[in-house]
């Protein structure tokens, strides 16, 4: 059908040797002109008008020109402005109103929201063409006046972006805002005027080990003194902040009497407290999954236990509310603790209690130590945290005693990665292998939940994708865990091997598995939590005698970020790599942190160059 | 009748009309066998089972004639973990913009469990089914059922009204996890005739037909001595039941066109409308009914015929054709659209807004864009000819089926004295007369009056990916300076342009696994010149490993594949590459003083008429030529050609990753 074009048959010609066009690398693919945003209040309402001035340079950067708003069912929203401009700032095309569609914006953790986004598209007819729009939200409840960054997305520089704030002089607030940002105040009829600017802001992208962005970037924050979010409540101190939090929680820890009665018989003859929470804790896990049902004030304000109990599922505030319920039951006080999750969480500023969190987890002060329970992690054990929310602080609400605390820290012992592989190999190549991973931290809390929740097959995929060899053939796993609440997983794995060696210049070389490979950057830097690995590799050759075998040098790199060690010992036919490494919890300013990356990038090559020479004699 | 239903319908009579076995199993009702079962035998690794799975059409008296009311009831058997998933239920409708709507006008669903040898069943609470808004046309209900653990018996029932006879609701038979008993129970009515298409099934475990025993009327009837003197009439619903049992659950294979491909299922569609007044339209029965129907669509034909105007106004205000051939003149017109109009990621054999919004807002969906195309080639004076087509991930179409909703796609077919092509204005970075490979599924159908002609969607052209490795290697500091030159055609380089955008960042981290340490200077070239190569030229440094003083290069870098995609031992679907492609590798590896090659790799060549692989390795002075290629001759392989192509792949991982060890001279 189509016109036969042929393929270029030989392509001799050095490209580079050639002089060529340039291209226009360098401009970027769409930019914001400005970017402003003036936040009112009136009425205890918070009127957010946001209006944006964009330039798309290249057909690639059209994706800016797709715009979306989001709101949630209760705000009121307004476009005010959408239009094409050219380069003279006039208006080629006005967006007509049924040209903006609206629909659901549910987050992927998420069954259901009731966030929605609207949505249109501003294309222009040639590059580079500019767009402009400005929307009005109208929010009656809310806990922030604004948590407000200078850009955009991360990935768009900002050519001039403010913030003007509008605030009537009777309604107080606490104010956090970055040095970097020019600030000016004035007193204007009814109103405090606060604003900020920032000329000229380069995109961010994230590097490896590099704390969140939301950190790295300028920002104002500003939290008003005393809100109404459900009852009225105070960020006069994390107490009170935490007292708020308290009554929106009245009254939901209640447990249903059938539900009673089951609690009664779990526990019944139990006397110790710890033995007491772990029976009610297993139970809680074994009988509930995580769902996420956002509406209204669901974002703040859990479900009640008897949601639970009726649906056995929840969110995190759902399944820790139900969880206190069996404890308040049982005679045990928990607190509702609220908290920021993620293994790279954003770090609270313990100088301005506020709604910092995204996550709640429960505390239960015993003698001498507190028990910490995850309630949305059927697979972890008893009084586990793990990164998700290890060392860290987190509001333990109490009524007006409510309190920061600090989780704690995983330390060195917590996450030790101990891999045992024994390879028997033949000089052809073929051979086998037998891997014992013995598994806590990060590695165990994934392991744990593939187990509960992948099929075989996938199961099989997760372990291959964390195995560095090749050519193998995984032929069956095995887990062990002493018991469910046991804090280390073991793995056994037997694998089929075959072209162990590579074969080049009369040489067969062997390639000790890696340890994974780590990206290393320039930026600031910060280890959450440490890794604490180490592998114990046997090779068990019985034609070594017949070979010249050449092991490298043994390494011990010894740093402030981190250590590792591999040590080579050849006894007959048994050759012996014992492999060290630990990575330090560190924060790294950009000065620092060529000590870290400097000490990956040593472990990278000193992993990669780990080979066993076999020489024919 | 359609011929081809007839044919189905004899070959479906053959089966064993003796089957008898009505479901135990009652909605609402659970046997103590489906709660205590631990594993489904014939595949005891499944994490859950369709206990039964049954739907029913049915058409229902309406004000304005008859709607369909389509009824499903589904239970399935949870055994762990990875099957409680399965208790998340999405049920789609849609909502066509001009008032009419499908309906979801109820949801019953109950769990089941086992406690404590007490059967306890909980019923779905009516405000936890959500609805999402998908986009403008499309919603979803929603809702997890309550109370499910391992062990869990959960079903549901649900009812969907539709006015839209078109497409009688289709049934799929088989899901992830392996189906115990699916039916299909379609009751028709007099009026309407549907063609219908099983699909990957060879034979249903039970069919039937038989007149329903209700008596129903239409108009009005009135009878003396049990003779109707009404303008009415009666009748009997004719009822067709298709019952399929133990369907394993379906596994996905890479290199395949959609799994909707292969999917054991059943589709409808109306072919005939037979008018209780007397008379029958044909809806659509054959291919010249389709695409006389297409042609009178206000979403194809009418909107087509409105571009002319908006058309002739561009070209005359913005565009000049003057002296131009018309193989010049089309290609500007093509490049005129690509660069006007994006696609808003649509595929769509309807248009959804007018010309005029279309050139307002300067993006549409693909019927918008092309048939907007198809207008002002011919405002031009070119020939241009809609193809209707389906998207590979929207199946492929059946050339005996000449089913609507096959087809969600429309190219143009651009023709001249002396050129064809086919064209599509929706991809910036292809060139004027390609179209893009979602679009490459077997053939389409040219939409215009008289006999049907298709044309083959297959491109034969093929692709190429050229490597030009240039490597001064440095001993002291282990390392080798490496020029690279990339040039790509046609969909090798529609892939490389898709993938990075010409954006030296993404292109520089796309790149540097291939082998680098870190990546210099980079620069590209012809990327908004789809009829020429792409080119990317970059200078990087390579690490190199020495082993027992020696040496080691890979003389092609990381750009080799590094594990065959192929691991199943045998494989029953074909395997699509989409097009045809050859990749070419040349390195040259410069020598350094006081160096040799101690041992450089065997040539290989391999020839199995599918494909071809070929690896050279020369020596000349003080460098080192490494040269390779491989062609896959065809687009399409079969499932009997799957063992070469393995091997091919095979041998591509061994041969193209071998590498060259260098010595000092001593």
């Amino acid at each position: 059908m189509a016109a036969h074009q042929k393929l270029p048959g030989q392509i001799v010609v050095f490209l580079f040797l050639l002089v060529w066009p340039f291209l226009a690398f360098g401009q970027y693919e769409n930019e914001v002109l400005e970017y402003r945003t003036k936040i009112t209040i009136e009425n205890r309402k918070r009127i957010e008008e946001v209006t944006c001035l964009i330039q798309i340079n290249r057909p690639s950067g059209d994706w800016i020109a797709e715009i979306e708003i989001p709101f949630q069912e209760d705000n009121k929203v307004e476009i005010l402005e959408a239009s094409v401009l050219n380069l003279k700032n006039e208006v080629v095309r006005e967006l007509k109103k049924k040209e903006i569609k609206t629909r659901s914006n549910i987050s992927r953790e998420s069954f259901f929201e009731d966030h929605y986004v609207k949505s249109f598209f501003l294309g222009g007819n040639a590059y580079p063409y500019r767009i402009r729009y400005s929307y009005k939200v109208e929010v009656d409840n809310f806990l922030d006046v604004t948590r407000w960054l200078p850009i955009l997305f991360t990935d768009v520089p900002v050519r001039k972006a403010s913030l003007e704030l509008n605030l009537p002089f009777d309604y107080k607030v606490n104010i956090r805002a970055s040095d970097k940002l020019k600030y000016a105040a004035k007193r204007e009829v009814g109103y405090q005027v606060h604003r900020w600017e920032m000329d000229g802001l380069e995109p961010v992208r994230p590097e490896p080990f590099s704390p969140p962005l939301q950190e790295l970037l300028p920002t104002v924050t500003v939290v008003p003194e005393s809100f109404r979010y459900g009852p009225e409540g105070s960020t006069a101190s994390w107490a009170s902040f935490g007292h708020w939090q308290a009554q929106m929680n009245e009254g939901l820890d209640e447990l249903p009497p059938s539900e009673k009665a089951v609690v009664d018989q779990l526990i019944a003859g139990e006397t110790d407290k710890r033995e007491v929470i772990k029976i009610l804790y297993h139970y809680m896990q074994d009988h509930t999954r995580y769902i996420n049902v956002t509406i209204d004030e669901g974002g703040l304000k859990p479900y009640p236990a008897s949601y639970v109990c009726e649906k056995k599922y929840g969110d995190c505030k759902a399944l820790t509310i139900y969880m206190k319920a069996l404890l308040k039951y049982a005679g045990i006080p928990a607190y509702y603790t609220i908290i920021h999750a993620g293994d790279n969480p954003v770090r609270i500023d313990t100088s301005l209690p506020a709604q910092q969190f995204n996550h709640v987890i429960l505390s239960i002060p015993l003698e001498g130590d507190t028990v910490w329970l995850e309630n949305t992690a059927g697979h972890l054990p008893y009084n586990y945290l793990g990164t998700f929310t290890q060392n860290r602080y987190a509001l333990l609400v109490n009524g007006t005693v409510s309190k920061l605390v600090k989780t704690p820290a995983l330390q060195a012992e917590d996450v030790e990665e101990n891999n045992f592989y024994t390879f028997k190999l033949e000089p052809d190549g073929k051979g086998e292998v037998t891997i014992v991973k013995k598994m806590e931290g990060e590695l165990f809390e994934s392991f744990r939940y593939f187990q509960r929740h992948l099929q075989e097959e996938q199961l099989g995929q997760e372990i291959k994708d964390r195995l560095a060899l090749r050519n193998y053939r995984l032929l069956n796993w095995h887990f062990n865990q002493k018991n469910r609440d046991d804090t280390q997983l073991e793995l056994t794995l037997n694998l089929a091997l075959e072209e162990q060696f590579r074969n080049i210049g009369g040489m067969k070389i062997l390639k000790i598995p890696p340890i994974r490979e780590f990206k290393t950057g320039k930026a600031a830097a910060r280890v959450n939590y440490p890794v604490n690995r180490s592998d114990s590799i046997v090779y068990q050759l019985p034609f070594a005698r017949q070979y010249k075998v050449e092991v490298p040098q043994d390494v011990f790199i010894e740093t402030a970020a981190g250590s590792f060690s591999v040590s080579y010992s050849l006894q007959k036919e048994q050759l012996l790599v014992v492999r060290k490494f630990q990575l330090y919890r560190g924060d790294y300013s950009v000065e620092e942190s060529a000590s870290l990356h400097s000490f990956l990038d040593q472990v990278n090559q000193s992993s990669g160059k780990s080979v066993i020479v076999l020489n024919a004699l | 009748m359609n011929k081809l239903l007839l044919v189905a319908l004899s070959l479906l009579l053959l089966t064993n009309p003796a089957f008898s076995q009505e479901l135990k199993s009652k909605f609402g009702e659970v046997n103590q066998e489906e709660l205590t079962l631990t594993a489904y035998q014939k595949d005891p690794e499944a994490a859950a089972l369709v206990l039964f799975d049954k739907g029913e059409s049915y058409f229902f008296d309406t004000e304005r004639g008859y709607d369909i009311r389509f009824t499903r009831t589904r239970r399935i058997k949870i055994f762990d973990k990875a099957g409680i998933p399965f208790s998340e239920v999405a049920i789609p409708f849609y909502v066509d913009g001009y008032g009419r709507t499908e309906r979801v006008v109820s949801i019953e669903a109950y769990t089941y469990n086992l406690e404590n040898g007490a059967l306890r069943k909980t019923a779905l609470d009516p405000n936890t089914v959500f609805e999402e808004k998908i986009n403008e046309s499309w919603r979803v209900k929603k809702f997890v059922f309550p109370s499910v653990k391992e062990g869990s018996v959960i079903e549901y029932k649900y009812v969907l009204e539709t006015p839209f006879h078109f497409n009688l609701p289709d049934w799929t038979f088989q899901d992830k996890i392996p189906t115990l008993y699916s039916q299909y129970t379609v009751k028709m009515i007099p009026f309407y005739e549907y063609a219908f298409l099983a699909q990957g099934i060879s034979r249903f475990h039970y069919h039937d037909t038989r007149l329903g025993d209700a008596e129903r009327t239409f108009g009005q009837v009135s009878k003396v001595y049990g003779n109707n003197f009404g303008s009415g009439f009666e009748f009997k619903d004719m009822i067709h039941t298709y019952v399929m049992k133990d369907v394993p659950a379906f596994k996905d294979e890479s290199f395949i066109t959609s799994s909707k491909d292969y999917l054991m299922k059943i589709d409808f569609q109306l072919s005939k409308f037979h008018s209780p007044a007397g008379g029958t339209n044909e809806v659509v029965t054959t291919w010249p009914e389709l695409n006389k129907s297409l042609l009178k669509n206000d979403h194809f034909g009418k909107y087509l015929r409105k571009s002319k105007r908006q058309a002739e106004k561009i070209i005359e205000a913005e565009m000049n054709l003057t002296g131009k051939s018309s193989a010049e003149k089309a290609q500007m017109v093509i490049e005129y659209v690509k660069s006007s109009f994006r696609w808003n990621g649509f595929n769509s054999k309807y248009t959804s807004k007018k010309p005029k919004e279309l050139v307002e807002q300067k993006k549409g969906n693909a019927a918008e864009i092309n048939l907007f195309m198809a207008a002002m080639l011919e405002a031009a004076g070119v020939s241009a000819r809609p193809v209707i087509l389906s998207t590979r991930d929207h199946g492929k179409i059946k050339v005996d089926y000449p089913f609507d909703h096959f087809f969600n796609y429309v190219v143009v077919l651009v023709e001249g004295e002396q050129f064809a092509f086919l064209a599509d204005g929706t991809e910036k970075l292809l060139a004027f007369n390609r179209i893009p490979p979602r679009c490459i599924n077997e053939r389409g159908l040219i939409v215009a009056e008289g006999e049907p002609q298709w044309v083959n969607l297959i491109n034969n052209v093929g692709s190429l990916d050229s490597k030009m490795i240039d490597l001064k290697i440095n001993p002291e500091k282990l390392l080798a300076d490496a020029m690279v030159t990339i040039q790509a055609t046609e969909f090798e380089a529609f892939d490389y342009k898709n993938s990075y955008h010409n954006d030296t960042i993404a292109l520089k981290e796309g790149l540097l696994s291939k082998g680098f340490n870190k990546l210099g200077r980079i620069k590209t070239l012809g990327f908004n010149e789809n009829e020429r190569p792409y080119v990317i030229s970059l200078e990087g440094e390579v690490p190199l490993e020495e082993i027992s003083n020696k040496i080691i290069v890979s003389p092609f870098l990381q750009f080799p594949i590094k594990e065959n995609p192929f691991t199943q031992e045998s494989r029953s679907y074909p395997i699509d590459f989409i097009y045809p492609r050859t990749e070419k590798l040349r390195s040259t590896i410069h020598v350094p003083q006081g160096y040799k090659a101690f041992s450089i790799p065997a040539n290989f060549k391999m020839d199995n008429g599918l494909a071809q692989l070929i690896v050279n390795y020369t020596q000349n002075g003080g460098q080192v030529i490494a040269d390779a290629s491989y062609t896959f001759r065809k687009a399409v392989y079969t499932a009997e050609e799957y063992t070469r192509i393995q091997t091919c792949f095979e041998m591509m991982v061994k041969k193209l990753n071998e590498q060259i060890v260098l010595q000092a001279v001593e």
